[in-house]
């Protein structure tokens, strides 16, 4: 009886816990949004900033969208207000949390970010005003376990805050670095970074990032895979210094020399050793692409280091701001050049049927003059003759329409993407996507971006409303996905910056009355139409294939001109290309007059070619979209001095 | 209606008489080589496309142009006028009343701007599809193209009947009118212009509201009210002439 009584007060008991869970599950859900903004609350102000967005849903299971409406534009940058919707969709199980992370890029802190929770068919949002969270010097981020490191004695020259960050706060995506002066890491074990964090590091460090790697007594932390990427040294061990005379020499100008400390022993394995010991790298600084890394083999966080009064000017040296390099000419991209590109015929094989529109109308005008002819003669009777001219209208009405909407190959949009790759040291090219995207239909368009671009700005040529300007950004795996409406006959422009790699050497030789070309494609692709310009003259290299090389010689000028005036320019107009969109890129695009690009003076040389099926960096995955995609690879050089130039 | 002897006069004389064909062929002859050169004249440029382009715009707006002309013109009995009897003859000897002439003229106006707005439809159903414009956005062209003529078409009615034996008054009138509406309503707000209104339509443009004295009305309010108003108005005026006329 007792073991009845058990085997049937157990399901009793047994449904108020699963009434219970049933009534959570329903219910309605309730959702909270905290967020955090940039490093700790700060971010750079005129940088893009990670944005860590946390959903803590007290109520029943929840579906909808995340969304971060962040405005872009303003007078400040010479466009209209357009807003961008960063977007992830989310599933919120019953009574959890869930964490997302943004980077996001707003052109003025005035206007609030607004996220936005929808879903459940409810829709919670928040504000966030940005004007107490920006500092207008860049950040400085430590990155530590240990807990009794003493401050960093950054000195009075670098204005920016130290943020110390835990490891799993560092952002995925490299554009949160942007405002970032310098990462410094200091006992951090990066096993725990993922895949995506350190290939964030890496685009960083890349793309002008600098990394500070300060060595510490647990070198085993300095021997894994992840820190190994991106130590220029691989370490042994540990080593005892009596004294470093060269770090004494360089920073410790006043007070006792160091003695007596520890250090890592390493042996170096890129870039160059600033100071060494009996053969043991101290310091050492290498280049990652237009980034830095420096790695320090001694303890600045125990005694004696730490109490150093050479200190503060090692760090200055360390952090000092790299040296501004000459920006390169940007390519020009507006409303005037893709007026140009929309005259060529062969942007868009327009379907104009001229012909079939006469024929359809003789048709239609034949018919009705035919009732008409039939009516006013009493051919037939009335009934029959209206009932002819309603067929007739059926038949133009409906088999016209049907014929012109299903005739012609137009497709619904056209993307064109012109990137132009600016060849710099280190195999890297810094890329300017210009993309510009024509649609025949009223629609919305997605052009997807692949990830590791820098800055994306999105013009809308024509003056509307929020709606018809608004993007709308998601992440999809390795691309960002960017969304927005289009009407016919419209066009949006997109400019897109990145880092790309392309190893091409290129070596230019003064040898006095000769300059010698030694081109080297070590990149996976061939270069079309390649032209060399150097002294007002132009030289038709021909194609470089991947992996070939190329060495030509060219006679100097006897004597140098006296003056820039008479300096000889060389008009680029002059250089022709067998693609008609090739050309109108180059002189309205690449090199426009209006830049004072358009003729070439005697104080550079250039070198660039057409890349030939060059990766994509901008595509659509809509079949109705005709794409176009054409890249072009340049270096400048400057001449003054002479000597040896070594590219990439 | 079948049974009213003035809709019956009127069917007699521009259906079955087919004295109303000419004006029918009038706005086909206009309407279609317009479309035609639209399409073609940009096709000899490198922007072949703008053609197709702006195709069925130019169509919408030149269809608008002649239903009211036209519209006008019939009710305002300018086409063989000779053929009708005189408005005395149904009201006194006849003895048809006011109501049953005004719904007589009104139905055959209604008539006449469904068969413009057949005849014209084909023309302007190609010049959607080459323009790629959605067939919704063609149906309610054609629908605002009804709207629009009823709406002005009303005051030619009008004007019949006040001026039934003064033909060059009459006509007079209704081209006066007919202008100065169309450049007052562009002047004044420009989305009450039936024109600016099928322009911002057509383009999907968002029109910026009509404000007066902090309050803020919607365009496409005020453009319906301003028609609505205009209609209304031609449709008192019509029946005080009616009136008139009767009394006389």
């Amino acid at each position: 009886m007792s073991h009845y009584r058990a085997k049937t007060a157990l399901p009793l008991c047994a449904l108020p816990f699963i009434f219970f869970s049933l009534s959570v599950a329903a219910a309605e859900a309730q959702v909270k949004i905290d967020t955090q903004v940039g490093f700790h609350g700060l971010f750079r102000l005129g940088y893009p900033f990670p944005l860590r967005v946390e959903l803590a849903n007290l109520g029943g299971v929840a579906q909808g969208i995340l969304e971060v409406r962040v405005w872009k534009g303003g007078p400040a940058r010479g466009v209209d207000l357009y807003p961008v919707y960063h977007r992830r969709r989310v599933l919120l199980p019953a009574q959890s949390r869930k964490s997302f992370q943004f980077t996001i890029d707003p052109d003025s802190v005035s206007r609030p970010l607004t996220l936005t929770f929808s879903g459940a068919g409810s829709r919670w949002s928040k504000e966030i005003d940005l004007r107490r969270h920006f500092s207008a010097a860049p950040l400085l981020v430590l990155v530590t376990e240990n807990n009794f490191l003493p401050p960093l004695p950054v000195g009075p020259t670098f204005a920016g805050p130290l943020i110390s960050l835990a490891l799993g706060d560092l952002p995925a995506d490299p554009r949160a670095y942007q405002g970032v002066s310098a990462l410094v890491f200091y006992e951090q074990s990066l096993r725990d970074l993922s895949r995506r964090q350190l290939a964030a590091l890496e685009g960083w460090l890349s793309s002008g990032g600098r990394m500070l790697i300060l060595g510490s007594l647990h070198y085993a932390l300095y021997q894994e895979a992840a820190m190994s990427r991106f130590l220029p040294v691989r370490v042994a061990g540990l080593k005892r210094f009596s004294a470093l005379p060269d770090l004494d020499r360089r920073y410790g100008k006043a007070g006792a020399p160091l003695k007596d400390l520890w250090g890592q022993a390493a042996r170096l394995v890129e870039g160059r050793a600033v100071l060494e010991d009996g053969g043991l790298p101290i310091l050492v600084e290498t280049d990652r692409g237009k980034g830095k890394v420096f790695y320090l083999a001694v303890d600045v966080g125990r005694p004696p280091l730490s109490r150093w009064e050479g200190l503060p000017a090692l760090f200055r040296d360390l952090l000092a701001s790299l040296p501004e390099r000459s920006p390169t000419p940007q390519a020009r991209w507006d409303d005037t050049v893709f007026s140009q590109l929309l005259a060529t015929p062969s942007f868009i094989s327009a379907y104009v049927p001229v012909r079939s529109f006469f024929l359809w109308t003789l048709f239609y005008l034949g018919g009705a003059g035919a009732v008409v002819w039939g009516w006013r003669e009493h051919r037939l009777s009335r009934r029959k003759l209206a009932l002819c001219f309603v067929l007739l209208n059926a038949l133009a009405s409906l088999g016209g329409y049907l014929y012109f909407s299903r005739r012609g190959n137009v497709p619904d949009g056209v993307l064109l993407t012109a990137t132009l790759l600016d060849g710099s040291t280190g195999g890297y090219a810094e890329a300017q996507s210009n993309v510009a995207l024509f649609s025949t239909q009223t629609r919305a368009y997605g052009v997807l971006v692949e990830n590791g671009w820098s800055d994306l700005e999105a013009l809308y040529p024509r003056p509307g409303t929020a709606a018809e300007s608004a993007v709308v950004a998601e992440e999809e795996g390795s691309a960002t996905r960017f969304s927005f409406p289009l009407s016919e006959w419209g066009y949006r422009l997109l400019r897109i910056r990145s880092q790309s790699l392309f190893p091409l050497g290129l070596e230019l030789e003064d040898r006095g009355d000769r300059l010698t070309l030694r081109l080297n494609n070590r990149s996976a692709k061939d270069l079309t139409e390649c032209w060399f310009v150097v002294r007002g003259q132009s030289f038709f290299l021909g194609d470089i294939a991947r992996g070939s090389s190329l060495v030509r010689e060219f006679a100097r000028e006897a004597k140098a001109p006296a003056s820039e005036s008479q300096r000889p320019r060389l008009d680029l107009r002059e250089i022709r290309f067998d693609n008609r969109l090739h050309e109108v890129l180059f002189r309205h695009s690449f090199f426009p007059d209006g830049q004072g690009l358009g003729r070439w003076s005697g104080d550079g040389a250039l070198f660039f070619g057409w890349v030939r099926e060059a990766s994509p960096r901008v595509w659509t995955d809509d079949g109705h979209v005709l794409a176009y995609d054409y890249t072009l690879f340049r270096v400048i050089i400057p001449l003054d001095g002479g000597g040896d130039l070594d590219e990439g | 209606m079948k049974d009213n002897p003035v809709f019956r006069e009127g069917v007699e004389v521009y259906f079955v008489e087919g004295q109303g064909i000419p004006v029918y062929f009038y706005l086909l002859v206009t309407l279609a080589p317009i479309a035609f050169l639209t399409l073609f004249l940009p096709s000899l440029d490198p922007q072949a496309w703008t053609g197709a382009a702006n195709l069925f715009r130019v169509s919408a707006i030149v269809a608008l142009l002649l239903l009211l002309y036209f519209g006008l013109r019939l009710a305002n009995r300018e086409f063989v006028p000779w053929r009708f009897l005189p408005l005395k003859h149904w009201l006194s000897e006849e003895g048809v009343g006011i109501s049953e002439v005004a719904g007589a003229q009104l139905a055959l106006f209604c008539l006449h701007t469904s068969f413009f707005i057949l005849v014209a439809a084909p023309l302007l159903l190609w010049a959607g599809a080459i323009s790629r414009t959605s067939l919704g956005l063609v149906l309610t062209t054609l629908g605002l193209l009804f709207f629009y003529s009823f709406a002005y078409g009303v005051w030619g009615l009008a004007a019949a009947v006040f001026w039934e034996r003064r033909v060059e008054n009459r006509q007079v009138f209704v081209r006066c009118l007919f202008f100065a509406l169309m450049i007052v309503s562009a002047l004044v707000y420009l989305p009450a212009n039936p024109i600016g209104f099928l322009l911002f339509h057509l383009g999907r443009k968002e029109m910026a509201p009509f404000v007066v004295g902090g309050w803020r009305w919607p365009a496409g309010v005020i453009h319906a009210a301003f028609h609505l108003f205009v209609f209304g108005l031609g449709l008192l005026a019509y029946r005080l002439a009616l009136r008139r006329e009767s009394s006389q």
